[in-house]
Parts: C-alpha cells; structure tokens; sequence
C-alpha cells in the first residue's frame, strides 16, 4: 500500500496538526492587519491594499494549514507525512515572502502612513528561519520513525550503526536529530517573537503622534535591535539545533550549551548596549538604567550557562558508561539516613536550573520592572509619578535581599532528589522564605503608606493574608512531593521494597483507593483553584470595595451600604466555599485519568463550581442604590440568566471528564493501574511503587 | 476508545472564551461614550394639557442605539409621590425594541388624576410651595435578554405655587349698583402658570365689619397668564345705606377654589363713603 493512501491516515490527527497553523497563518495576520489598521487609525477598508492583504492572507493561509492538515494526517515516518510536512514549510516560505515583499503589504504600509516603521525584510528572514528550523524538524521526525513505519509495511530494516567511540562525541550521528530540531524550533519561535515585538514596538510609535528628532532616534535605536535579533538568530538556531542533538554528559552538548548561552549574552549586549538605548530613551525623558537590566540579564545567562556545566558534571559518567567506555568507580552512594542530606544523592544540574528559575521570577523580572518603572515615573511630571518611583526605589533594596535568600533555598531544594528528607525541609523554608519576601514588599515598605496616601483606603494586611494561601500551596506541594517520591527515594537508597502489584479483584469501589492517587497533582489542582475561585476574586472584591468607598468620598455620593454589603456577602460565600472547593479539586487531581474516583470529583467539582458562581453573584442579582446631592439612584441588574449560561459552561468540565474518562479507562486498567502517559517517577520507576 | 479530550478540553476554554469575549465586547460597545444616546425635548416640546381633572404629560423621547445588538423590552416607568408620601401616579409606559444602530422613538406619557390627589397637596402645589417625589425608572433587557437592567432616578422636584401674586387693592374698592341690588367692587389681580391657563377658579367672598357680616358673592373666572377683574360683594338694603352714609372697619375674606385646594386670605381695610359714591 502506498504511503500516500488515504487509508493510513486519522482525520483527527490531521485537524489537531492543522489549528495551529490555521491559527498562526490565518487568524493572526487577520488580528494584526486589524489591529494595525486601528491604531495607527485607517479608514477606508473598502478600498486600497488592505482588502488585498486580508484576502491573500486568508486564502494563502488556508492552503498552508491545508498542507498541514495532511502532515498530521499522515502517521509518523512516512514519506506522505514528510512530504506534506516539508510542503507545508515551503508553502509557508512562500506566503511570508510575498507577503511581506509583495506590493499590497508595502501600499499598505504607504496607505497607512507607516512606511518603514515594518522591517518587512527583517521579519522575511525571522519567519523563514523558523519555517526552514520546521521543515528539519520535519526530516528529523521522518529519520526517527521511518524504520518503525517500514517494518510495519513489510520494508526492509537499515543497518545498524556502529557503536559510538569517544573521539566521536561531535559526531553528527551520536545524537537524536529530532531533539536538535525541536530545540532549535522552540529557540527560533521565541526569537522571532523578539523581532516581532519590537517591531510590533515600532508600529505604535506612529500613532503616538509628532516625529520629533528623539523619537526617530529612540525609532533607529529599535530597528537596530530587531536587527540584530535577526542577525544572531541563525548562529543561535544552528547551536540550539546542536545542542539539542548532543546527548546529556557528552562535551559536545557542553561546548554547544555553553555557546548558545555566550552567543545570546552577546546579542544581549549588542542590542542593549552597543545600539544607544540609553541615550535615546534619555532623549525621550526617560532616565533608565539599562546597564542595570544588561547585567541582570547577563546574570540569567551565566546562571543557565553554569547549568550546563552541572550538567555535564552530573551525566558524564552515566554518558560514558551508557557508551560502553571506560569510567573510574564512582563513589558509593551514601546509604540509610544519611542519603537524606547527603550532596552525593543531589543534582547539581537540578540545582543550577531551580537557581535559575528563582533568579528570573524572584530577582530579574521584579528588578527589571523598578528599573523601567522608576525610569518612566521619573519622566511624568506629577507628585503621583514621584511618590512611586521613591517607593519603588526603596522596594529594590528588600527585593535583592530576600530575592537573593530565595534563589539560594531554591538551589538546595531542588539540589536534592524528591522524596528525600533534604528537598521536603529545605522546601518548606524556601516557602517559609517566598512568604517573606511577599511581606517584604507588600507590608515591610511605605506601600500601605503610600496607597492611603493617594486617597484610596485599603488596607494590605489582608490581601497579603489571602496570598500566603499560595505559600501554604508552596509547602503542601512540597509534602506532596514528597509522598509521591517517598518509596521510590527509599527504594533508590535501598531502605525500601518496591510496591508489589496488585492482585485480585479490582472493582469500581477500587478507584478510590488512595494508592493510585498523587498528591502533587491534588496540590496543583487545588492551588488553581484556590487562585481563581478564592484568592483573587478576594482581592478584587477588596480593592474595587476600597476603590468605591474612595469616590464615593471624593464625589461626595453618599452612603453605599447596599454595595458594600453585596461585597462583604460576596467574601463571605467566597470563604465558605473555599474549603470544600479545595478538597473536590484536590482529590479530582489527586486520582489518575480513568479511574471512577476523577470521574466522580471531577463531576462533584463542576457542580459545586456552578453553585459558586450562581451563590457568589447571589443568582445574577446585583440591586445598588447611591445618592448624590438630592437625587437617589437606584441599579437592578438581573442576568440570572448570564449566570445560567456560565454555570452551563461549567458544567461542560464535567463532561470533559466523562470524555477522559472513557479514553483513559482502558490503557489505565490494562497498564496495571499505572497512568497512560502519566509522569514516572525519577529513574523510570512506576509512580506507584 | 480515544475520545481526543484534549480537543473537548480546547472546545470547552474556546467556547468559554467566545463567549465571555462576545458579552464583553457587547458590553464594550454599549457603554462606551456616544453609543447610546437620549435626547430628551426641551420643556416647550412636552405636551401638557388638563382635560377634566386629568393632567397629561406627553412627550417623545429619542433614543439612539449604538450598540451591536439590539436592545429589547425598553419600558419607562414614572412614580410621582406627594410629600406625605401618598402615591399619586405610577404608571408605565409601552415596551419597546431598540434595533441596533438606528434612531428610536420613545412616547412618555403620564396621566395625574388631580381630583384624586389629597386636597392638603392640591392646595400646598397650587397656592403653596410644594414638592413631589418624581421616579423615572428605565428598564431593558440586552445580549439575548440575558442581562436585565433597571435603572431607577429618584428627585423631590419643587412645584408651585401655580397660582400666587394674589392682589387685592381695597383702596379701590366702589360701592355700585348690581342689578336691583348694590354691590362692592374690589379690583384684584393674580398669575397663573401656564399649566392652570384655561381653568377655571372659583372666587369666594364674604365682607363684614365689626358686628356683622354685610353681605357675599361667588364668581367663576377663567384663569390666564395674569387674571383681573373686579370682586364683587353683594349687599343687603341695609347694608349698602350704612356704607353709604358712614364710615366703617371692614374685613374682606377671600376664598380661592381650584378643584379641591382652596386659599383664604383676608384683607382689613378703612371704608369711607366719599371714596365709593354710588
């Protein structure tokens, strides 16, 4: 039977391969023609380029989502798959380049006013890389499953390759083409969404009015930048392919890491730095510290660089034993207790990676933002504008302490395996410490202060109450994990047996047992859920509370008791059913797909989420009444009916989980009770044992 | 059997996600500046007639929905309260569809029954300085009715006097012949708003001296912008010589009656025959 027989292949697959590309090529540019048009303010749609340009987009994006469709219609490793797949990018290349080159883009660049601001070459260039990154990926996916598809149609089985030597660690052949390519895919759509942003950057520069001298330097300073985007781009896709190809513990995926990482802090330097963007933002007003926000981002990449280096330091020896070559003994793991703490059990790659993670989210990003935000404060000229940006000034100092306190926890705590002793208490304090750090900045600076100040009575104790909710989650997940891993670790330090299978009738009843669930995916359910159904619709109803009584001062309206009331009966029913909520979505995470038990929570959860909405906004019912001066008025909104079509959308979850039930039913009885495509435990060990 | 739950999963967040965007961008366009717009008439253009004892009130509202969806079921209603917090009219006007985009006539009509209204408020509205409570609700249903919104504007509106500037000028009164019988004409003057023009007022009088009262009249007169005339108190035979020939301490007692509200006033005055000759 030919590859190219429609018989081979599922129709379901091919529209799941084909959204988003009908998204990416069709619904996309359609937003961004759209989008463009109104802000730089277009009124003649009905006639000139942009009709064409929607048009051709539309049409020419369908056709490559077409092609996609039959690349994931196809199954793996076969030549129609490829085909399609390689067509599909071609196809895309194409469409970019004309429509980007092609005459309706540039009239209506023209049209629009906005001629040059569009580097339509540059972006030309940034798309295709990513679609030729695509295409290998494609090729790489045809390598990797072609000899599984062939023995399948009766073909002839390759050669085996021969095994690998150590002069060989650089050898094309040593790694899997289809990680290279998928790293390289991800490195380049994240840099094309550099370019594009930038770019994107560019275009509001327009709409904002007068083409003064500054501005246009602040406009080349950016093209510059996209620029350079794109010029590194093709190194750093190349070495991404590379590194991704290489093995874990090999020298090549070392030397390759460590050079993307030094590439990338070089286009970090080039872009920030070598382009003026401190001088034209200066000439714009704006008095950043972009050197502040090189070094921090320079820090970033040291820290990722250093994660390879762990990397290797962790996986040589597994790397060359797995190759067959010659390895000195490694010292024997510590057993018994003291594996608990031992740094023999840790993973310095671990480590390194939750150092890393912890330094952007706790230090870079926060530190980031008080750099651009007291520079653009520093620019408005008003006591408002002046007042923040002391306070932010001031919050720096506490987020580089207590940043530094958490990167440092998050290190240890992720050094150590989970289930050991060392991960679960290190843990716990990086959480106690999280906590602190939310303290710091919300209730140990001038913030309440400055708030009050401003004329808007709201008090932070609370708010900062409700969010320790996530620090708790931080330490249940930790608990989890740890009772998740807890057997597996003992088993690894030999403490411990693994859990015989199960023997003898399993019936529905059965499902319930605790041995099949995980607490991690309980925590990380309920603590979604506590964000969006307790937490932060808390904090909304506290500040718009505080936001009301503040105008209704100012505008001097009277009383709002009705409001206010409806606000506090809102918290209430919000608290009372926080508690249940959390346990139904805990226990709905906690049981695997498939079983009765997430079936049945994951029913009881929809219901009770229908009760909360229809409970909360007391049925769609909101009566409010304020005077002002002499005259009353009064609002009644009933949308009992809104509510009902909500409460209905979330029903809907129910019935996703009859669905999943019914896919994962069998493959979970008949993978012995074990989750389908579940996560294992470390070492390839079952998750229950 | 693979049910693709991650497809149902996409469909679910996809359909919630369209929806709440098309109720919010609903929303959006309804509530942003300029998309709904009411033009309410200046006062000239209400329709204000009393036919009986019905006051009507009829205008036509504009209203302009910008909106992209229509909006269905507007109905206005008005409540007017007295003071004392008697209901005096509550009454709602006809439903109407707002198409989407387009300009829509809305008629508001109110009835108020002023011989049903409590005599105290008639006559505070009409010869004193009353108030009523004027509500005007407005209730629609918008996004497929699945949002219905009321919105209620309450005020204690100030109304009248629509008669004052009463004017009696004694010092002009004459004494004359009326018919077979002699009378006192006393010349008066007042104003009326423009709602009462056309009515007609009832003018009560009783004039007495010190031991007895010398004699009364009841005239009707049609109220206009300024109303004048004469107050003409008919005597007796005596009466009428004793004024006549001497000179006297009056009391004019004037009693104005619209509907169920009435206003006295009474006025003393020095009468002297040379003044009035017959």
């Amino acid at each position: 039977m030919s590859d190219f027989d429609l018989r081979h292949g599922r129709v379901m697959d091919g529209v799941l391969r084909m959204a988003p590309a009908l998204l990416t090529f069709v619904l996309v540019p359609f937003g961004l023609v759209m989008l463009w048009a109104g802000l730089v303010g277009s009124d003649d749609w009905h006639s000139g380029p942009l009709p064409d340009l929607l048009t051709y987009a539309v049409l020419s994006g369908v056709m490559v989502a077409a092609a996609y469709f039959f690349n994931g219609f196809y199954p793996l490793g076969s030549r129609s798959r490829l085909f399609f797949g390689v067509l599909a990018s071609g196809m895309a290349i194409v469409y970019l380049f004309i429509l980007f080159l092609s005459g309706p883009f540039l009239a209506a660049e023209e049209r629009l006013g906005v001629q040059g601001y569009l580097e339509a070459e540059l972006l030309l260039a940034i798309f295709a890389m990513w679609q030729v990154a695509r295409a290998t990926g494609h090729a790489c996916e045809y390598l990797a499953h072609a000899e599984t598809w062939g023995a399948g149609q009766g073909r002839r089985a390759r050669p085996k390759k021969p095994p690998a030597s150590a002069s060989s660690e650089f050898g094309l052949g040593e790694g899997d083409a289809c990680l290279g390519s998928r790293s390289a895919m991800r490195a380049a759509f994240y840099l094309s969404l550099a370019a594009l942003a930038l770019v994107s950057f560019r275009l509001l520069l327009p709409s904002m009015g007068s083409e003064a001298l500054e501005q246009m330097a602040f406009l080349g300073c950016l093209g510059s930048m996209a620029w350079w985007v794109a010029i590194l781009s093709y190194p750093l896709v190349v070495l991404a392919w590379c590194r991704g190809l290489y093995p874990r513990g090999t020298l090549s995926r070392l030397t390759f890491g460590l050079s993307f990482c030094g590439v990338l802090a070089i286009l970090v330097w080039l872009a920030l730095e070598s382009t003026g963007l401190a001088q034209a933002l200066a000439g714009l007003g704006v008095d950043a510290q972009v050197g502040s926000i090189t070094l921090l981002l320079m820090l970033v990449l040291a820290l990722s660089g250093l994660r390879y280096l762990a990397e290797f330091h962790d996986r040589r020896r597994g790397w060359r034993s797995g190759q067959g070559l010659k390895v000195s003994p490694a010292p024997p793991l510590p057993l018994g207790r003291r594996a608990e703490i031992s740094p023999r059990t840790g993973s310095l790659e671990r480590g390194v990676r939750g150092a890393a993670r912890a330094l952007a989210l706790f230090l870079a990003l926060p530190l980031i933002v008080v750099v651009l935000g007291t520079a653009l404060l520093g620019a408005m000229d008003s006591p408002l504008a002046a007042g923040l940006e002391e306070l932010l000034g001031k919050e720096g100092g506490s987020l580089v302490v207590w940043g530094l306190a958490v990167m440092a926890l998050s290190f240890v705590t992720a050094f150590y395996p989970r289930g050991s002793l060392g991960r679960l208490l290190f843990g716990l304090a990086r959480a106690l410490f999280v906590g602190l750090y939310l303290w710091a900045i919300l209730l140990g600076g001038e913030l309440e202060w400055f708030i009050r100040s401003q004329g808007l009575p709201l008090s932070l104790g609370p708010i900062w109450a409700l969010l320790t909710v996530f620090i708790v989650f931080l330490g249940l997940f930790r608990i989890g994990e740890y009772a998740d891993h807890r057997r597996a670790f003992l088993v690894s330090i030999l403490r411990a047996l693994p859990r015989p299978p199960e023997r003898g009738r399993h019936d529905a009843l059965a499902d319930f047992r605790p041995r099949y669930g995980r607490c991690i995916s309980g925590v990380r359910e309920a603590r979604k859920a506590a964000g969006r159904y307790w937490v932060w619709p808390s904090v909304l109803i506290m500040v718009t509370g505080s936001a009301l009584i503040a105008l209704a001062d100012t505008m001097q309206m009277g009383h709002m008791e009705l409001l206010s009331q409806e606000l506090e009966r809102a918290m209430a029913i919000i608290l009372w059913l926080a508690l249940p909520l959390l346990l139904l979505t805990f226990l709905r995470g906690f049981y695997p797909k498939g079983s009765w038990s997430r079936l049945c929570f994951g029913w009881a959860a929809a219901i009770l989420l229908a009760i909360w909405i229809w409970s909360v906004t007391d049925g769609g019912q909101l009566f409010s009444s304020l005077v002002v001066e002499d005259m009353s008025i009064g609002v009644d909104l009933d949308a009992s009916g809104l509510m009902l079509v909500f409460m209905a959308l979330e029903m809907l979850w129910g019935l996703f989980f009859t669905v999943e039930f019914i896919s994962y039913r069998k493959g979970w009885m008949l993978n012995g009770y074990v989750p389908v495509n579940g996560k294992r435990g470390r070492g390839g060990l079952p998750r229950d044992l | 059997m693979r049910l693709a739950p991650g497809l149902v999963k996409v469909g679910i967040l996809l359909l919630s996600l369209a929806f709440t965007l098309m109720l919010s961008l609903s929303i959006a366009s309804l509530v942003l500046p300029g998309n709904l717009r009411v033009e309410v008439p200046e006062e000239a253009d209400w329709n204000v007639q009393i036919v009986g004892d019905l006051l009507i009130l009829e205008t036509d509202l504009r209203i302009y929905n910008g909106a992209d969806q229509d909006i269905t079921g507007f109905q206005i209603r008005i409540r007017v309260n007295d003071s004392l917090g008697n209901v005096i009219a509550d009454q709602s006007g006809d439903r109407y569809d707002l198409p989407s985009g387009t300009w829509t006539d809305v008629a508001v009509h109110l009835d108020l029954d002023l011989g049903q209204m409590p005599a105290e408020t008639l006559g505070q509205l009409t010869f004193g300085n009353g108030s009523l409570g004027v509500g005007v609700q407005a209730g629609a249903s918008y996004f497929f009715r699945l949002i219905h919104v009321d919105v209620d504007v309450a005020r204690q509106v100030p109304v009248g006097p629509l008669i004052h500037g009463l004017q009696v000028d004694t010092a002009a009164a004459t004494l004359g012949r009326l018919g077979q019988e002699y009378a006192v004409a006393v010349p008066f003057q007042f104003e009326a708003e423009d709602l009462l023009v056309g009515q007609e007022v009832e003018i009560a009088t009783i004039l007495t001296n010190s031991t007895s009262s010398l004699g009364g009249g009841m005239q009707t007169v049609a109220l206009g912008p300024v109303t004048q005339g004469e107050l003409l108190v008919v005597l007796s035979g005596d009466a009428a010589a004793h004024l006549a020939s001497e000179e006297d301490e009056l009391t004019l007692k004037v009693t104005i009656q619209f509907l169920d509200a009435r206003m006295t006033l009474e006025y003393r005055f020095h009468w002297s025959p040379q003044e009035a000759a017959p």
